[in-house]
């Protein structure tokens, strides 16, 4: 099986080369990958025109339930990240999964969200099932990824993937097909063929 | 006490595991944060049934690597529990495993 690790935020210095020794195939050192933060639509709709040509993927950092939707409603982003963050609730409902699957969206699920112990960490792991679930209904793409800045941050893939197996859900898609299609797609749309980045000819 | 036949066993796996730090971690300090992690994510009663041993003779501290035995059913969840270590007495660090067998024999790299 192969590893992939999309959601790196710091893609320098020591972490990519340890990534790769405890077992990770592919990490997003090697793709043009931009986080984006937005307070509001019109923002965040700016940004995505930005940066949709330059970057290999495009992840959007979730948190406020309206943007949460709107990334899950738009086919130009290829992950949203955590959209638990900060919340009482999952920030994930039947609607944003749906329109998740349907606009090949990912929902990331970032290790960074469990750095707090004890109760913080029940409920985002409380978020988490109830988002597995929905994405596993309607078929939305869902991954993990360590969200490591420092080398310390890092953890084995296949610690992660026993983590999402022992939540009930599968693994195997979460560390290795989903972000595996994602880096497809992302070098498809490279290719000098296509008509403008990302549509291909027929 | 009379051992148990083999058919009664419960199956083992044994896990062998490498400590990512900056310095040099000594056993106690590695089996303080294994329980630590283990105890908080799987509770009282999901670690009764995975019944760990971390194994005192095979854990080689200028390798950084040792070996755990866990009851074979809930391997992937104390796995997952093992992933949720980032610090050990006061360093940063994480462990991975990097090897898993039934057999303490057949794990590579032991001093035994």
């Amino acid at each position: 099986m192969q590893f992939h690790e999309l959601c790196l935020r710091n893609t320098s210095g020591s972490v990519c080369p340890k990534a790769k020794e405890i077992g990770w195939n592919t990490t997003n050192c090697s793709l043009n990958t931009v986080f984006l933060e937005a307070d509001d639509w019109g923002e965040l709709k700016r940004k995505i025109g930005e940066n949709r040509e330059e970057a290999d993927m495009l992840i959007f950092e979730g948190g406020d339930e309206e943007l949460n939707r709107k990334a899950c409603e738009t086919s130009k982003l290829d992950i949203l990240l955590h959209p638990e963050k900060d919340r009482k609730d999952s920030g994930l409902n039947h609607v944003m999964a749906e329109a998740a699957a349907d606009n090949n969206v990912a929902i990331g699920l970032d290790f960074t969200q469990l750095e707090e112990s004890g109760k913080g960490r029940m409920h985002v792991l409380a978020h988490w099932r109830k988002n597995l679930k929905l994405c596993e209904k309607y078929n939305a793409p869902y991954l993990i990824t360590t969200g490591a800045k420092e080398r310390h941050q890092l953890r084995g893939p296949r610690e992660l993937k026993a983590l999402i197996d022992s939540l009930g859900h599968s693994g195997r898609k979460a560390v290795s097909e989903v972000p595996g299609q994602i880096i497809d797609r992302a070098e498809r749309s490279k290719i000098d063929e296509n008509v403008r980045p990302g549509v291909e000819k027929k | 006490m009379k051992h148990l036949p083999p058919t009664l066993r419960e199956d083992q796996r044994y896990l062998k595991f490498k400590v990512h730090s900056e310095e040099e971690i000594q056993f106690p300090e590695v089996v303080e944060s294994i329980w630590d992690a283990a105890l908080g994510f799987l509770g009282e009663k999901g670690l009764s049934s995975a019944d760990p041993w971390i194994m005192k003779n095979l854990y080689d501290s200028s390798k950084q690597i040792g070996v755990i035995k866990v009851n074979s059913k809930t391997e992937d969840d104390f796995r997952a529990s093992l992933a949720f270590i980032d610090s050990i007495d006061r360093y940063k660090a994480f462990v991975t495993v990097e090897q898993v067998s039934g057999t303490i024999k057949s794990l590579e790299g032991l001093n035994n």
